[in-house]
């Protein structure tokens, strides 16, 4: 072998790498992983002594390594290569789907957060003793799919975490579990293959389901137009592995034939007649289309002249979910203990809400660690 | 600073190896030392001091230690020879041992010293025993000492090695200091070697390292005894792969500068006794025990009765000098007595013994000795390999066992192999075949150094991709 071509092969990649690099311009922001990344830091007696300064530019380093996303693309191919079924951050499922390898169940939070839960809905019937409740807590696709899992995946037991759920709230609150109706609905499309959600089909079954045990007529399916918003959805889970060669999703809406108008206050003067936000189809987190990105309070207003309002607490897998319910409520009111510390029973009261579903998908249920917000 | 970063790879060697290219002879060495003092000071802003006082210190006892020896004064030297070892040991020791010290001393019922809570000098226990090598050759004679305090700082700070070895002893490159030859084949070999080693860090290390660190991380009571054992072969792959990977990444950076290091690794995992093992496994570091310690102490010479005893204390420094901590004692202590059963019976055995036989019985005791080197405490280690054999009354195994094994068969396959020296022979092979070819020979390796280059970068860029997906739920 010419040692000479090496040499010079070596060093003249070594140059032209780091001088791109260095050149290129500096980017800001990157999608798939949702952060900022880090720019050149600045040049400080401060930042060098205090060790922030090597830090950051280490980070920097590879922030701003030209190519950044495919280069994690390439890897993940090696890994299927090498027959590995994850990747650390996602399983590698059958029929190009993936599921999250970093879910699990935190059984303590998961009886704190139960709770919480329940005491808040105590204190608020307290106060509000006709208003009806219902937790329900979505099973994500691991539960569901689980054939479609490589074999042998350790999961966390979502079914047995409902059950540890329902066992504390014994009669004082009223639990749905969608599982078995999921589970007998699996030929559908009710997980997308490349995010962590589920689809707006899956809300849909499963709204038809809780409206009839709670008392509402669902809307049936003569009621919509179903229509494709777009078949290029590369979710969160894609994020993860940055996979050239997995098949994107499709989002689909439920398109009201009658449409019920409604006025939505998003908070910070973001007031709008509209539950969607088209803008989010050009990016990559198309599921943001569903009531926008996570807000602390969103208070929605009908054209459905009946009084009854409902309090969601919930995070984002409420949001395909609430746009069916604006036939069936006067008020909705959308609130994230993430985002929001408030005094959640004087919020209950002063609207007087009639109804409150709280909505979670499960393991995010049991690690979330603002439920104790509900009681403080 | 590690080579394994995109940091090292796209920055820092691309500007030290520009300027020393560039530079005339005369300015390199000094180019080394600066870049190599950065290089330190990078990890270290505070205690790459340390690394200068070391080499000045060792400079001017290396020249007065000469000119008493001139002067027909022995004693006067050893004397300052020994002052000499104090002071670097005494680095050594007060950075790396107080604080161990100080929780023994704890144990005494009447006695509670607060702890120092110092943080180790990155490389300490490499550079120092590099210093000593050279202060000790010269008393010896054996090496003159370097009147330039440039090349000698060169040698004791020089990046390649600093952090993780070799050892390499100042006879080995006294006179390469200041009379290196630089040539396309011996770069072209470096950049071989490095890239060999970059990808034996960060394609297979790395990899198996996560293996290990997930198992580690169990509660030793419950686990099962299949998954114990694919964690510490991961171990046993991973920390082979890391050490010998930084091995060759140091000797190819110095081939790259123009320096010959030696060997530190000889396939270590392929030997049939633990005698040949610690003759294959971190070289540089049994040889300046055997130079400095065991041979003074008197090694074989004086009848068995002392030679056990030498072999002994040679292990106890040789555990210690890995860590602070007991495991590290037990661990040196553990390879001390097999080495004297070896060397009193045992070896006869095994020298008739079937290969198959003789591979097992080290690899078993190699892998034993993992457990107790790489567990935090005494305690820890024993019930690890509790769980290893089943004796924590868990199962054999579980889910997670068995998908510990499908995910990683692959992998584990690749690293056994990369453990043999099959692969250097099959590409001497494949260069056989080229040899009326050289383009061809060229190309084809060519494309197989891009490729691991390649996998390397992909690789170091998705440890860093950190997709946060807070916003999202």
């Amino acid at each position: 072998m010419n040692k000479k071509v090496v040499s010079i092969g070596f060093v003249l990649l070594l140059f032209i790498i780091s001088l791109i690099n260095i050149l290129q311009p500096q980017r800001t922001f990157s999608e798939n992983e949702s952060r900022r990344l880090q720019k050149l830091p600045v040049v400080s007696m401060d930042n060098i002594f205090s060790g922030r300064y090597t830090t950051q530019f280490e980070k920097y380093t590879s922030d701003q390594f030209v190519g950044r996303d495919g280069w994690t693309g390439i890897k993940t191919l090696a890994e299927l290569t090498m027959l590995k079924k994850d990747n650390g951050r996602v399983y590698f499922g059958k029929n190009g789907t993936l599921f999250d390898a970093t879910e699990t169940v935190d059984e303590k939070q998961l009886i704190n957060n139960a709770g919480f839960v329940r005491e808040y809905i105590k204190s608020v019937r307290k106060e509000l003793p006709e208003v009806n409740e219902s937790v329900m807590l979505v099973p994500t696709a691991s539960e569901i799919y689980s054939d479609l899992l490589p074999a042998f995946a350790p999961i966390p037991d979502q079914q047995a975490a409902i059950n540890k759920v329902k066992a504390v709230f014994g009669d004082d609150v009223a639990l749905y579990d969608p599982t078995n109706l999921l589970n007998s609905s699996k030929g559908e499309y009710l997980y997308y293959r490349t995010d962590h959600h589920w689809t707006t089909h899956a809300a849909y079954i499963v709204y038809t389901d809780w409206a009839q045990k709670n008392g509402i007529k669902p809307l049936t399916q003569a009621d919509f137009d179903i229509i494709q918003l777009s078949d290029l959805f590369y979710g969160t889970l894609h994020s993860k592995a940055n996979l050239y060669t997995i098949k994107p999703d499709s989002v689909m809406a439920y398109s009201f034939t009658d449409a019920v108008p409604v006025s939505a206050n998003y908070g910070s003067n973001n007031v709008s007649n509209s539950l969607y936000f088209k803008e989010y189809l050009e990016t990559k987190d198309k599921y943001s289309y569903f009531l926008g990105e996570n807000r602390p309070l969103i208070e929605i207003t009908t054209a459905t002249k009946n009084g009854k309002t409902l309090m969601f607490i919930q995070d984002s897998y409420a949001h395909c979910f609430i746009p069916f319910l604006t036939s069936h409520y006067e008020n909705i009111l959308v609130l994230d203990p993430r985002h929001l510390d408030t005094d959640y029973k004087s919020y209950a009261v002063k609207n007087k809400v009639t109804d409150i579903l709280v909505l979670y998908n499960l393991p995010n249920f049991s690690v979330e660690k603002t439920l104790k917000r509900l009681v403080m | 600073m590690v080579f394994s970063s995109i940091l090292f790879l796209f920055y820092f060697l691309p500007a030290v190896l520009l300027l020393y290219f560039i530079a005339p002879k005369k300015l390199k060495n000094p180019i080394l030392l600066i870049f190599s003092l950065f290089f330190y000071a990078w990890g270290e802003p505070v205690y790459v001091l340390i690394m200068i006082s070391v080499i000045i210190i060792n400079y001017l006892y290396g020249l007065w230690i000469e000119r008493l020896m001139k002067k027909g004064r022995p004693e006067a030297a050893r004397f300052w020879l020994i002052l000499c070892l104090i002071i670097n040991l005494g680095i050594l020791g007060f950075y790396k041992y107080a604080d161990f010290f100080i929780e023994n001393l704890n144990i005494i019922p009447s006695v509670s010293i607060p702890l120092l809570g110092l943080s180790l000098p990155i490389g300490v226990s490499f550079f120092t025993f590099q210093s000593l090598s050279y202060t000790i050759d010269v008393y010896r004679g054996i090496v003159t000492a370097q009147p330039n305090i440039i090349s000698l700082g060169t040698y004791v700070a020089l990046f390649p090695q600093l952090i993780a070895g070799p050892i390499v002893q100042y006879k080995t490159i006294d006179k390469q200091l200041d009379n290196r030859t630089h040539s396309f084949d011996k770069f072209g070999d470096g950049v071989r070697r490095f890239i060999t080693g970059l990808g034996k860090k960060v394609l297979l290390a790395n990899t198996v390292g996560v293996i290990w660190d997930k198992v580690s991380a169990l509660d030793t009571a419950t686990l099962p005894a299949l998954t114990a054992w694919i964690g510490i072969l991961a171990f046993t792959f991973q920390i082979y792969f890391d050490f010998s990977g930084y091995s060759d990444m140091a000797i190819g950076l110095g081939k790259m500068f123009g320096f010959e290091f030696l060997e530190n690794f000889d396939y270590p995992y392929i030997s049939k006794s633990i005698t040949a093992f610690w003759r294959r496994w971190h070289i540089s570091l049994g040889t300046w025990f055997r130079e400095y310690v065991y041979i003074p102490l008197g090694g074989n010479r004086k009848g068995l009765p002392l030679q056990l005893r030498n072999i002994l204390i040679v292990w106890l420094l040789t555990g210690i000098w890995h860590g602070a901590s007991w495991n590290f004692v037990v661990w040196g202590l553990y390879f001390g007595i097999l080495l004297a059963l070896e060397k009193l019976f045992l070896l006869k055995f095994l020298n008739k013994a079937p290969s198959i036989i003789t591979h097992l019985y080290t690899m078993f005791l190699v892998v034993i000795s993992w457990v107790i080197f790489a567990s935090d405490n005494l305690s820890k280690g024993i019930s690890y390999l509790g769980a290893m054999f089943g004796a924590n009354g868990a199962p054999a195994f579980d889910n997670s066992s068995i998908y510990l094994l499908i995910t990683n068969a692959l992998l584990f396959i690749i690293a056994a192999i990369g453990c043999t020296d099959y692969p250097k022979r099959l590409t001497m092979r494949v260069e056989k075949v080229f040899i009326k070819k050289p383009a061809l020979s060229t190309l084809v390796g060519c494309v197989v150094l891009l490729g691991i280059s390649g996998l390397c970068v992909a690789y170091l860029v998705d440890a860093s991709y950190n997709p946060f997906l807070y916003f999202r739920f």
